[in-house]
C-alpha cells in the first residue's frame, strides 16, 4: 500500500563536527541521567536512615 | 525586502557563528561551561563551610547531596544568567566566547537546561536536606536572574551591591540544611559574602569599566567615577573588617579564627587604601584584553586586590570550616 507523505525536501545532512558533537551530548546525557538516578537512591535511603 | 533576507539579517544579529543545518554544535563541555564553573566552585566551597560550621551533626551522604544540589542551582542560575545576557556578552571581551555568543548553543537551550537544573536541584535539596533550605536555594536562583539579572543589573550602580545577596546564600543554606532554621551565625556567614562582594567586584570593574561601558551596564566607576568608587571600596573593606569580627562574639569563630580573620582582613584593609590612593580606573582608553588579570600598569592595585580578594573569601570561610570540622559536623 502506498504511503503518502511530504517528501524532506529541505534536509540537510549533519557535517562531521555536528554529529560528533551529538555524540558527545548523548554520552553527557546519559551519564548524568545514571549519575541523578543513583543521586536520587542515595538521598531517599539516607533520609530513611536518617 | 524579501522574506528570506529578513530572516538572514536576524539570525546573524543574534547568532555570530552560523548553524547552517540547525543542528546544535554544543558538546558537555559547552552546558558545564555554561554553569560558571569558576563562580560554582567558590558557592561549593562557602556552602561547604556554612555545612561544617553549623551545630549539630548530618549523616556525610547527606552532607554531599546538599552541596551537589547547591552546586547544581548555583550552575543553573548562571545558565539562566547567560540566556538572558547573551545580547551583553557578544559584545563584551571577558564574555564573548561564553557558548550562546559563539553560536554553540541556541539562548532557548541555555534556558531550557537551566528551568531544568533548577527544578531538579530544588526538589532534590528538599529531599537530602530540609524543605527551609530548598526554600532558600529557589530564591536565590529567583534572586539571582530576576532581581539582579533582570532588573538591577542594567538599572542601577548599586546592581551587584543588593544583587550580591544571591552570592552570599550558599553558606546560609549549607547551614540551614544541618540545622532546619535560619540563626543569626547563618547570617553573619551570609554578611562576610555580602560585604565582600562590592569590593570584589567594583575592583574589577575599575580596569574593566570599558567593557561594562560599551553595553550600558551601570558599573559604579562608570556612573559615580574611579575615583568615588575606589572611596567606595575602602569604605566596603571596613565594614568587612567589623562583619568578620562578629563571628568571635557570637562563638562561630574561635581563636585560630580570630589570628587569621585579622591577618586577611588587615590585607584586605591595605590593599584596597592602595586602590583608593591609585589611579585605577582613570585611562581614557579601557582594557580590551580578555584575560581577568592583564592590566595596564595604572591598574595595577584594583587588579591586586580582585586576585586577593578571591583567595581571601576562600580563606575565611576555610578557617571557620577548618573549626567546624575540629567540632565535628558528620555523624
Amino acid at each position: 500500500m502506498k504511503e503518502y507523505r511530504d517528501k524532506p525536501t529541505r534536509f540537510v545532512e549533519p557535517n562531521a563536527a555536528e554529529l560528533k558533537a551529538r555524540g558527545r551530548r548523548n554520552i553527557g546525557i546519559a551519564v548524568a541521567l545514571a549519575a541523578f538516578m543513583i543521586f536520587v537512591f542515595v538521598t531517599m535511603v539516607t533520609r530513611g536512615s536518617a | 525586502m524579501t522574506e528570506a533576507s529578513t530572516i538572514s539579517s536576524e539570525a546573524e544579529d543574534y547568532l555570530p557563528v552560523a548553524q547552517p543545518t540547525g543542528m546544535s554544535i554544543a558538546e558537555p563541555r559547552d552546558y558545564f561551561a555554561l554553569m560558571k564553573p569558576r563562580v560554582m566552585s567558590l558557592v561549593v566551597f562557602t556552602a561547604w563551610a556554612g555545612l561544617v560550621c553549623a551545630p549539630g551533626v548530618i549523616p556525610i551522604w547527606k552532607a554531599i547531596a546538599s552541596i551537589i544540589c547547591i552546586a547544581a542551582g548555583a550552575g543553573a542560575s548562571g545558565a539562566l544568567n547567560m540566556w538572558y545576557d547573551a545580547d551583553i556578552d557578544a559584545q563584551m571581551s571577558r564574555t564573548k566566547k561564553r557558548p550562546i555568543p559563539q553560536g554553540k548553543m541556541s539562548p532557548t537551550a541555555a534556558l531550557t537546561f537551566g528551568i531544568m537544573i533548577s527544578a531538579a536541584s530544588v526538589w532534590m535539596l528538599s529531599i537530602a536536606a530540609n524543605w527551609l533550605a530548598a526554600s532558600l536555594l529557589a530564591f536565590t536562583i529567583f534572586f539571582y536572574l530576576v532581581v539582579y539579572t533582570m532588573w538591577l543589573k542594567r538599572t542601577t550602580p548599586q546592581n551587584i551591591v543588593i544583587g550580591g545577596a544571591a552570592g552570599a546564600f550558599p553558606p546560609m543554606i549549607g547551614y540551614v540544611a544541618v540545622t532546619g532554621s535560619i540563626s543569626l551565625d547563618s547570617v553573619i556567614l551570609f554578611l562576610i559574602t555580602f560585604m565582600w562582594t562590592p569590593p570584589h567586584f567594583w575592583a574589577l570593574a575599575l580596569y574593566k569599566t570599558g567593557d561594562y561601558g560599551r553595553v550600558g551596564i551601570p558599573m559604579m566607576p562608570n556612573v559615580a567615577g574611579a575615583k568615588s568608587t575606589r572611596l567606595q571600596i575602602f569604605v566596603y573593606a571596613l565594614i568587612l573588617f567589623a562583619v568578620c569580627l562578629v563571628p568571635l562574639f557570637t562563638g562561630l569563630g574561635g581563636a585560630f579564627y580570630a589570628v587569621a580573620a585579622i591577618g586577611l582582613n588587615v590585607g584586605f584593609l591595605a590593599l584596597s587604601y592602595k586602590v583608593w590612593k591609585s589611579r585605577a580606573g582613570e585611562r581614557e582608553e579601557a582594557s580590551d584584553e580578555a584575560s581577568l588579570y592583564e592590566v595596564q600598569k595604572g591598574d595595577r592595585a584594583a587588579r591586586n586586590l580582585f586576585a586577593y580578594s578571591i583567595i581571601y573569601l576562600f580563606a575565611i570561610f576555610g578557617v571557620l570550616a577548618a573549626e567546624g570540622l575540629m567540632k565535628g559536623f558528620v555523624s
